[in-house]
C-alpha cells in the first residue's frame, strides 16, 4: 500500500521534472562540447525576437550544450513572426550533390556530425535524385534549376509548428519555401516537410492514443512552457496568450501550399519518430548522416492550394 | 486569471498519461490475485485484465511522452 503510493509520487515527480525543466537540462550535456557563448548568441535574433524558427533552431542546438538560459523571448509580440534566412558564408558555384548517405569528406579535418538531415530533390528527366546535406547548398542548386523541373522535394530535419530546419544553420518557414520554390515545381509535384509538427493537429477526431499524446506534448512544449517563459520575462498575459495560441498549432504545410499553387505539400501533424534515429540504431545501420528519414512513425497531412487532400 | 488557466491546463495535460495508470492500479487492487485452488470472485478475471491493460498502457504513454520530449530536445 505504502509502496504503491511512493511509486505514484515518484512517477509524478519524474514526469513533472521532465516536462517543466528548461530545455537545456542535463540530458543535453553529453553529446558534444558546448559551443562558445558567441556561437549561441549569434543564433539568437537581434533584439531578442523569438518565434517558432528560434524554437526549431534551438531544438537543433539543444543537444549541443546549455542553450536555453541564453535564449530570450521577444519583448514585443505585436510584430508578426518574421524569419530572415541565414546567409551562408560561401555558397559554392556548383553545389556538390551527395550521392550516398554519408557526406563527402575530402581530406579536411573531420567535423562533429550534425546528425541526420538533408534535402532530396527529384528533377524531371533525371533518374538520380539530387541529395544535399546542407540546406544552403540545396537552396543554391534549386535557384539554378529551370522552372517547372522539380517533381519531388523533401526537406528532412527538425520541425516546429510553422517552421522546419534542414541543418543547424538553415531553416525555412512557409514564405521562405514559397520564395525559394516559386516556379520551380513541376505540375503535380510534391513538397514533403519531414520534420515534427510541420502540419497542424487538424480537426479530425482520432482514437489513436499516440496522436493524443503527441498533441498534448505539442501544446505543452509550444504553448504552456513558452507562455510561462514570456510571463517570467514580464510580458502581459494577454499578449503572451494571444501570440502562443496562434503559434503552437501553425500549419507549415498548409501555409506553404498557399504559396506554391498546384503543388502538393505534406507535413506531419504529430512528432515524427524515426526509428533509425534512435541512439545506437543509427550507428548500427550507418545512418548517422542520412539525408532522408526512412520510416517515420507519425501522422502525415497533405494540402493542395490550402485544401487538405489524401496523403 | 489567464495564468491560472494556463497553469491548470498544464497540470491537467501533464496528468493525462497518469490517469490510466491510477485507474489500472485501482482495478488491480480491487481484484487481487486469488490463491491457488481458490475460485476467483465474479468478474475478477475481466477486472484484472482491464486493470493490467490500463496500467501498462499508462506506463507506455508516459514513456512515449518522454520520448517526444527527448525528441524535442534533440537527444533523439
Amino acid at each position: 500500500m505504502t509502496r504503491d503510493r511512493v511509486n505514484y509520487i515518484a512517477m509524478l515527480k519524474f514526469l513533472v521534472l521532465a516536462l517543466v525543466l528548461p530545455p537545456a537540462a542535463a540530458l543535453s550535456a553529453e553529446m558534444e562540447a558546448p559551443p562558445s557563448p558567441a556561437t549561441i548568441a549569434d543564433e539568437v535574433p537581434a533584439g531578442g525576437e523569438m518565434g517558432m524558427q528560434d524554437l526549431a533552431e534551438f531544438y537543433d542546438n539543444a543537444g549541443r550544450g546549455s542553450g536555453a538560459p541564453e535564449m530570450d523571448i521577444a519583448p514585443s509580440r505585436s510584430q508578426p513572426v518574421k524569419y530572415t534566412a541565414p546567409q551562408p558564408k560561401s555558397v559554392p558555384v556548383t553545389p556538390p550533390p551527395v550521392s550516398s548517405n554519408k557526406a563527402a569528406s575530402s581530406g579536411a579535418p573531420e567535423e562533429k556530425s550534425t546528425g541526420a538531415h538533408g534535402v532530396t530533390i527529384h528533377v524531371r528527366g533525371s533518374a538520380e535524385p539530387l541529395i544535399f546535406r546542407k540546406g544552403a547548398d540545396a537552396a543554391a542548386a534549386i535557384r539554378k534549376l529551370p522552372d517547372g523541373s522539380i517533381t519531388y522535394i523533401q526537406f528532412y530535419g527538425h520541425g516546429a509548428p510553422g517552421y522546419q530546419t534542414v541543418d543547424p544553420a538553415y531553416g525555412l518557414g512557409s514564405e521562405d519555401a514559397g520564395e525559394l520554390l516559386k516556379g520551380k515545381m513541376a505540375p503535380g509535384a510534391t513538397l514533403q516537410f519531414s520534420g515534427c509538427n510541420t502540419a497542424s493537429i487538424g480537426t479530425e477526431t482520432r482514437i489513436n492514443p499516440a496522436f493524443g499524446l503527441s498533441s498534448i506534448t505539442r501544446r505543452i512544449l509550444y504553448f504552456s512552457i513558452p507562455y510561462f517563459q514570456d510571463r517570467f520575462d514580464g510580458r502581459s498575459a494577454e499578449e503572451a496568450r494571444e501570440f502562443w495560441e496562434d503559434a503552437w498549432n501553425k500549419d507549415l504545410a498548409q501555409d506553404t501550399s498557399l504559396e506554391l499553387r498546384g503543388t502538393r505539400v505534406c507535413g506531419y501533424r504529430t512528432f515524427g519518430l524515426v526509428p533509425e534515429r534512435l541512439p545506437g540504431v543509427s550507428h548500427l545501420l550507418g545512418r548517422e548522416e542520412a539525408t532522408s528519414p526512412g520510416y517515420v512513425a507519425g501522422v502525415r497531412a497533405c494540402y493542395i492550394n490550402g485544401v487538405e487532400v489524401k496523403p | 486569471m489567464s495564468d491560472l488557466k494556463a497553469l491548470l491546463e498544464l497540470l491537467l495535460l501533464a496528468a493525462v498519461p497518469l490517469l490510466p495508470i491510477v485507474a489500472g492500479r485501482l482495478l488491480l487492487r480491487k481484484f487481487p490475485k486469488t490463491e491457488a485452488g481458490q475460485a476467483p470472485p465474479h468478474g475478477a478475471m475481466a477486472g484484472r485484465l482491464i486493470g493490467n491493460i490500463l496500467f501498462w498502457c499508462g506506463i507506455l504513454a508516459v514513456l512515449l511522452m518522454l520520448l517526444f520530449v527527448l525528441n524535442y530536445k534533440g537527444v533523439i
